[in-house]
């Protein structure tokens, strides 16, 4: 089982996040979180990423509880688990190389790192060449990060993210920021990938289409709790409108 | 539709804009009033004054001179060009061996006054109660390093160690080292910590994230601030001149001493052209760093070999040339300042003449001699504490009031008019189609007259900043007699110069989206500027100002030793004619103990700018 969480609840101050939500993902699952803005999908994804820890309930990473974990045994786990934040994280002065490597860090100690960072090693600059080539941006490697537009720097996010070679890769909103087809692309791009390397991959989406499109499973979130957990197949036009609808009870 | 919050916000906002100009209006007045008026005896009450001192003075502006003006120096004296070519040689050389020093200790304390790298987590409370004391010490160290001006250092050390270049070197790094590190931690903690958090995320130490992430993105500021610190260390570099080291400060003084106003003029344009060059060189540095290089070729990615289009693609890789040539062209020009045995240049040896007496021997006195009397005689603390009363008393007290009068009437004087002539040196107002709208049809004439008036202003800024104040205040000392105002005339011309270069650039980052509105409906430029841009960069402009005050405070004592009566004038007299270096450290504490609290105000200020916005 990649991830187990058992009535995780979380609050922000005076706000419920989220709401006893049970889940059980298993390993190479492809699934997608769905739901209007402030539904906690982008809270539900730190916590499946171990950056926050939540208020309630109990959680199991690859096996592991991480709120139990100390600061080194937390770092391990968060080797197998590769998140691409909706900003992106990325240096946006340094090469795009830069950028794929910093992947890699958790495996590292301090001194490789300052090897790294004056001269790569060949093996290093392969490996990025390769991801860069699978993500279709291989022609880039050199250039500075912020010279690219914005759906090829979600490309070098990519990238670095199998470059950790995770277990599990969590994407909150990647596509949010671009147009239609580019969106379509990178989405397929992200299901191919992980669907070839065996990883599991949670994604959260606006787009209900592009999720009903490529996951086999959608979990819809409204108000902090799960709606539904069904394969697109098995979902009614009613549950969506549901999930999207500006109820006037709030 | 607007939050009534926010529209009360602003409302008082706007009062504290009106309040703080009026303010310093008023604080201007104050100053002016415990400053007194001018010299006593002017030396234009003298009827000769027009002929024999103001129009040989600025009629010798248009005829600056090469050779010398002295006809009585014996044949073999080295000409005028060689001694001046000479001693702006030092001056840069002096600068770049101090900036070598101050910029790996500088980082070295950033780092250390930096907690973005400490590790987290619960487990680490042991490391950081053992990191705790580190970050203190480097806190303290930075403040006192800075809070001394490096006039005042070389005068210690030169007292100490001896006449030698290298202890004024040192005497320029030590505060420079202090505002390098302040800055450099202050940027790394203004860093947007997107990337860093991400990478702790996934698994990565906070100092492997520390590394990888914000260096890199903090380098091009530290690299364009490294740049103006180096200008800074020129000026000050040329002002060492003026306590005996072989810099181009020492012939202005010769030469402004004799009269010889053709060669001073030749000097003071030496050392604008390199000041301005320096500077030319780091707006284009800024300029570059802050933007990525556009790729020439389109790689070809059909080589059979996986390798080589790696290979290819590095090569080809787009890159700022002007960077890697500064680069390499800082290091070797730092390798050859410090040994200039590797090139043919033949130069003074930097440990200067031992003289008579050993160094031991010199420290050992000049320790002795700082211990504060009333201890190196034998008595007690409380003694001693008496005897600082006594010259907290007089003239401690008065001198102190003086010295921060100076500094914030120059600082208010400054402020004033940077703030209204700051629009017309704006690359994007002071422009025929202000903000890059379309301005109605275009005239060449108008084109024209606005970009002279553009670059006129800025060349105005850019000189009034290139030459220290405190060669300005000599000048000025000479030329209108002893009392305040020269001095705060030529604090103010200096800082007015810098304020334009810094509110500057935080005018040019602002985003210009309602100044714009203004204009599409109807408004001026200048409308769009006192009504948009300026409140908009008000907080980051006052923020500025408060930590030009500072340095106007440190400024202003120096100034002092060129005779009006303030703590500089104080520390001068202690030094020269009884050497009495205890008193002499009394008045410099009291100078940066006001930096001290300054420092204080300013971390204040800043903890709450940050948390309201």
């Amino acid at each position: 089982m990649s991830l187990v969480l058992s009535n995780i609840s979380h609050t922000f101050g005076s706000t419920q996040a989220l709401k006893d939500v049970s889940l059980d993902i298993k390993d190479g699952e492809q699934v997608a979180l769905i739901g209007p803005s402030g539904c906690g999908k982008t809270t539900l994804l730190q916590i499946m990423g171990t950056q926050i820890a939540p208020a309630q309930g109990s959680l199991n990473l690859l096996d592991l509880p991480p709120t139990t974990l100390p600061p080194r045994g937390l770092r391990q786990l968060r080797m197998n688990i590769a998140m691409i934040p909706q900003h992106l994280g990325l240096v946006p002065n340094v090469r795009v190389l830069r950028n794929v490597l910093n992947g890699g860090l958790g495996k590292q100690n301090i001194l490789s790192t300052i090897r790294q960072m004056i001269s790569p090693s060949r093996e290093e600059k392969s490996h990025c060449f390769e991801l860069l080539d699978r993500t279709g941006i291989s022609e880039k490697m050199y250039d500075r990060t912020d010279s690219l537009s914005g759906g090829q720097q979600q490309r070098v996010a990519v990238a670095r993210a199998l470059y950790q070679r995770p277990v599990i890769i969590l994407a909150d909103e990647p596509v949010s920021a671009i147009d239609p087809a580019r969106a379509r692309d990178t989405v397929r791009l992200l299901t191919h990938l992980s669907k070839e390397e065996g990883v599991t991959l949670i994604i959260s989406l606006h787009d209900l289409s592009l999720a009903r499109e490529f996951f086999p499973r959608l979990i819809g979130l409204r108000e902090g709790k799960v709606a539904f957990d069904k394969a697109p197949e098995n979902l009614s036009d009613v549950e969506c409108q549901e999930l999207y609808s500006l109820r006037a009870d709030k | 539709m607007e939050n009534p919050d926010k529209a009360g916000n602003t409302r008082r906002g706007m009062h504290g804009r009106k309040f703080t100009i009026i303010g310093m209006m008023v604080l201007l007045f104050i100053c002016a009033w415990v400053l007194g008026p001018g010299a006593e005896t002017p030396p234009w009450a003298k009827r000769s004054y027009y002929h024999d001192t103001f129009k040989p003075f600025i009629s010798a502006a248009l005829q600056p001179t090469l050779t010398d003006q002295n006809q009585s120096l014996p044949d073999d004296a080295t000409p005028f060009y060689i001694r001046v070519l000479t001693e702006l040689a030092n001056t840069f050389r002096y600068a770049l061996i101090a900036m070598s020093m101050a910029v790996p200790a500088g980082i070295f304390f950033g780092f250390l006054a930096s907690t973005t790298w400490w590790p987290d987590g619960s487990k680490s409370r042991v490391t950081k109660i053992f990191l705790r004391p580190f970050y203190i010490f480097a806190r303290f160290s930075i403040t006192l390093m800075r809070s001394i001006h490096e006039l005042i250092w070389a005068l210690f050390f030169l007292a100490a160690i001896g006449h030698s270049p290298i202890a004024a070197c040192i005497a320029l790094a030590l505060p420079f080292t202090g505002t390098l590190a302040k800055v450099f931690s202050e940027i790394i903690d203004e860093q947007n910590t997107a990337a860093r958090n991400q990478l702790v995320a996934s698994g990565g130490k906070p100092l492997q994230a520390f590394l990888t992430t914000l260096i890199p993105q903090s380098f091009p500021d530290m690299a364009t601030y490294t740049l103006y610190r180096f200008e800074c260390a020129l000026r000050s570099s040329a002002v060492l001149g003026f306590i005996g080291i072989e810099t181009i400060g020492l012939s202005i003084k010769r030469s402004f001493e004799n009269n010889f106003y053709q060669e001073l003029w030749t000097e003071l344009y030496l050392l604008l052209a390199v000041i301005m060059l320096v500077d030319v060189l780091g707006a284009s540095l800024r300029k570059r760093l802050n933007s990525a290089p556009k790729r020439k070729h389109k790689p070809n990615l059909k080589l059979p070999d996986k390798e080589k289009v790696i290979q290819q693609l590095r090569r080809t890789a787009p890159r700022w040339k002007i960077t890697r040539l500064l680069f390499w062209g800082s290091a070797l020009l730092i390798l050859i300042a410090w040994f200039p045995s590797i090139t043919n240049i033949k130069t003074k040896p930097l440990t200067g003449s031992n003289g008579i007496m050993q160094h031991g021997e010199r420290i050992s006195l000049f320790l002795n001699k700082i211990t504060p009397q009333p201890l190196r005689d034998g008595g007690t603390w409380s003694e001693t504490s008496e005897w600082a009363f006594e010259l907290w008393r007089e003239p401690g007290k008065k001198a102190l009031i003086n010295t921060i009068a100076m500094a914030t009437a120059a600082v208010s004087i400054s402020a004033l008019c940077a703030w209204l002539i700051l629009p017309m040196a704006s690359r994007a107002i002071a422009n025929a189609a202000p903000l890059d709208l379309f301005n109605g049809k275009k005239s060449k004439i108008r084109t024209a007259l606005w970009k002279v008036t553009g670059f006129g202003t800025r060349s105005f800024f850019l000189i009034s900043r290139a030459i220290p104040e405190y060669i300005y205040a000599y000048l000025l000392i000479g030329l209108l007699g002893v009392s305040a105002w020269p001095l705060v005339i030529a604090l103010a011309f200096h800082n007015f110069g810098i304020l334009g270069r810094l509110w500057g650039e935080v005018m040019e980052n602002q985003s210009p989206t309602a100044a714009k509105q203004i204009h599409l409906s109807g408004g001026t430029r200048f409308q769009g500027y006192f009504h948009s841009t300026m409140p908009e960069s008000f907080n980051r402009f006052l923020m500025y100002l408060f930590y030009r005050w500072e340095t106007c405070v440190r400024e202003a004592t120096v100034l002092g030793m060129l005779g009006f009566a303030s703590l500089g004038l104080h520390i001068n007299l202690s030094r020269n004619f009884s050497r009495a270096y205890d008193e002499m450290l009394f008045y410099v504490l009291l100078g940066s103990a006001v930096i001290f609290i300054g420092d204080f105000i300013s971390i204040l200020i800043r903890r709450s700018l940050r948390n309201s916005g």
